[in-house]
């Protein structure tokens, strides 16, 4: 089924639109978060280049156990053409958002990505069935799952949407620390070169996990996120 | 070695089924002591509180299988004198390879109650198998409930899965906290995140069945580094403390807490809401269980007044 979906979409049309919705001008407002760091940049936590990659990293595998995990499976409910499990992940990954900026981080950039997603393909039932009820309040609208239902249109290989979710969340840490920590861009490239080494172990491990499978654990940016939400630092919007 | 050939008799206790995770099941083997389900290696603990006829808490119902042990309530809260608490011990010491757990608390209409446990949590090293909770809050309409228990403590290659299920009236209050270290810090050299995994599952859903939150964590320290910065970083102890609550209380306690990193004596705190208005979520980070308790017991302390009007009492001098 994934060969026959590659081979509809002829490969550098793939490619190009990969590059596309990774870029980190792409239209969703991934500019504008920072995942914790602008706090832990305040906190002394991250500092420099080696505490920068530990805390990208952090995320990024917070990141694949949830979001990652929800955009596998939103992927395969297009896949299958089921509109109700579309509306169930995202609920569900909206339940194990434990904080309002994560929540608010998500579902603002999954409701741009629906609302780009229906004028790029604008004959899907689901995508517009999915902004509809995002628009009456039906569906929470997050970003993993725009996600999966966007790479699924766009002929895009499962692999191609974990890589992109990875890329996305590392970038935007990498992206916020140029201006709010001390690093060079020669620093983030290499972090960002390292730890795409690391996306093939981890779609290994994420690969074959459901919806009550989402974990996490990293209490230190629960805490930064709390002193994001309470205090009043706003270069970034989390 | 200890192989028995003579017939195994299992505990009459409730099942506790943990074979829908993936991650404890590296360790599936039958121990070769005991066996898994072997009288006084389920427990199981049955506590229902609810008004008497004079409007007093009691404790209503009280089962209980070995190793786990409450004997009655004790009145002993000097703020809410009319609270019945409730100490949970178990007679086998830690938590050994192979034992499994299930503790169900009820509280009816209007009732309150406070449980804690008498000592640390030991999880004692394992070779073969896990051990494994299955935990049920059922709160009635307006019931107030705390439940503050002593830390967790998982020694080197401890395994442990808990599973708590809190279903809670829009108008009731449950405080559910959990402390972990990161092992028998004082241990020899120090046994610091040494234990094999930690699976710990806590969500929270309305009488109708609405599903409101799912937080899960697995820590698994032989795999990916905890010390990660964002993770546990330098910190070795981890407090978790779920509170659902109306909106009203919520706010209030929102409000009067502030989140605040203190790099000096090593501690941490967090406050943030729960998804879909269930409640609130804090998190403590530090060094010894002792400030971490202290700071959710403040915690709880601001719960209790924005619910029942009076604070925590101070903490007993030999807790």
């Amino acid at each position: 089924m994934k060969e026959a979906k590659k081979n509809e979409t002829p490969l550098l049309v793939r490619l190009s639109h990969l590059l596309q919705f990774s870029d980190s001008a792409f239209p969703v407002g991934t500019f504008s978060f920072s995942n914790g760091l602008e706090t832990a940049s305040y906190e002394k936590i991250v500092y420099d280049a080696d505490t920068l990659e530990q805390y990208a990293r952090s995320a990024a595998r917070q990141g694949a156990f949830s979001d990652g995990v929800a955009a596998l499976l939103a992927y395969r409910a297009m896949e299958a053409g089921d509109y109700g499990r579309i509306v169930e992940i995202d609920k569900a990954l909206m339940r194990f958002k434990m904080n309002d900026e994560a929540r608010l981080m998500l579902t603002r950039m999954g409701k741009k990505l629906a609302e780009l997603g229906v004028r790029m393909f604008d004959s899907n039932e689901i995508m517009n069935r999915w902004l509809e009820d995002i628009n009456s309040g039906n569906a929470p609208g997050s970003y993993p799952v725009a996600q999966g239902i966007v790479f699924h249109i766009a002929g895009l290989t499962e692999e191609e949407l974990f890589a992109s979710q990875q890329y996305g969340v590392v970038n935007m840490i990498l992206g916020a620390a140029l201006r709010c920590v001390r690093v060079s861009h020669y620093d983030t490239q290499m972090i960002l070169t390292a730890l795409a080494k690391e996306i093939p172990q981890l779609y290994e491990e994420v690969k074959s996990l459901d919806l009550p499978e989402m974990h996490c654990f990293v209490p230190e940016m629960d805490i930064l996120a709390s002193l994001h939400e309470k205090g009043n630092m706003r270069m970034f919007m989390s | 070695m200890f192989q028995t050939k003579l017939e195994k008799f299992y505990s009459d206790s409730p099942e506790v089924d943990f074979s829908h995770l993936r991650e404890m099941s590296p360790y599936l083997r039958e121990p070769e002591a005991m066996y898994v389900g072997a009288p006084g290696k389920r427990g199981y603990l049955n506590l229902g509180f609810e008004l008497d006829s004079s409007g007093k808490s009691i404790l209503r119902e009280l089962d209980r299988r070995a190793p786990l042990i409450v004997q009655q309530e004790l009145y002993f809260d000097e703020k809410l004198p009319g609270m019945p608490c409730v100490y949970i011990l178990s007679s086998g010491g830690p938590n050994v390879d192979g034992d499994r757990f299930k503790q169900n608390f009820t509280v009816r209409k209007d009732a309150i109650a406070h449980v804690s446990t008498g000592a640390a949590t030991k999880i004692a090293s394992m070779k073969y198998n896990y051990s494994g909770m299955i935990q049920n809050i059922v709160l009635e309409e307006g019931a107030y409930f705390e439940f503050l228990p002593e830390p967790v403590i998982p020694c080197a290659s401890a395994r442990f899965a808990c599973d708590t299920r809190m279903i809670i009236h829009p108008t009731a209050t449950a405080v559910y906290s959990e402390i972990y270290m990161a092992g028998r810090k004082h241990f020899g050299n120090g046994e610091l995140f040494q234990f094999d995994i930690l699976s710990v599952c806590t969500h929270g859903e309305r009488p109708d069945g609405e599903q409101l939150f799912r937080e899960k964590f697995i820590i698994s320290p032989k795999e990916t580094d905890v010390r990660n910065a964002g993770v546990m970083g330098g910190y070795d102890v981890f407090a978790n403390v779920v509170v659902m609550t109306p909106q009203d209380i919520a706010a209030k306690v929102y409000d009067a807490t502030t989140p605040f990193i203190d790099r000096k004596n090593k501690l941490a705190a967090g406050i943030t809401r729960l998804p879909n208005n269930a409640g609130l979520l804090f998190k403590v980070l530090g060094m010894e269980p002792g400030p971490v308790k202290k700071i959710v017991r403040e915690f709880c302390s601001q719960v209790r007044l924005a619910v029942k009007g009076v604070p925590l009492p101070e903490e007993f001098p030999w807790r």
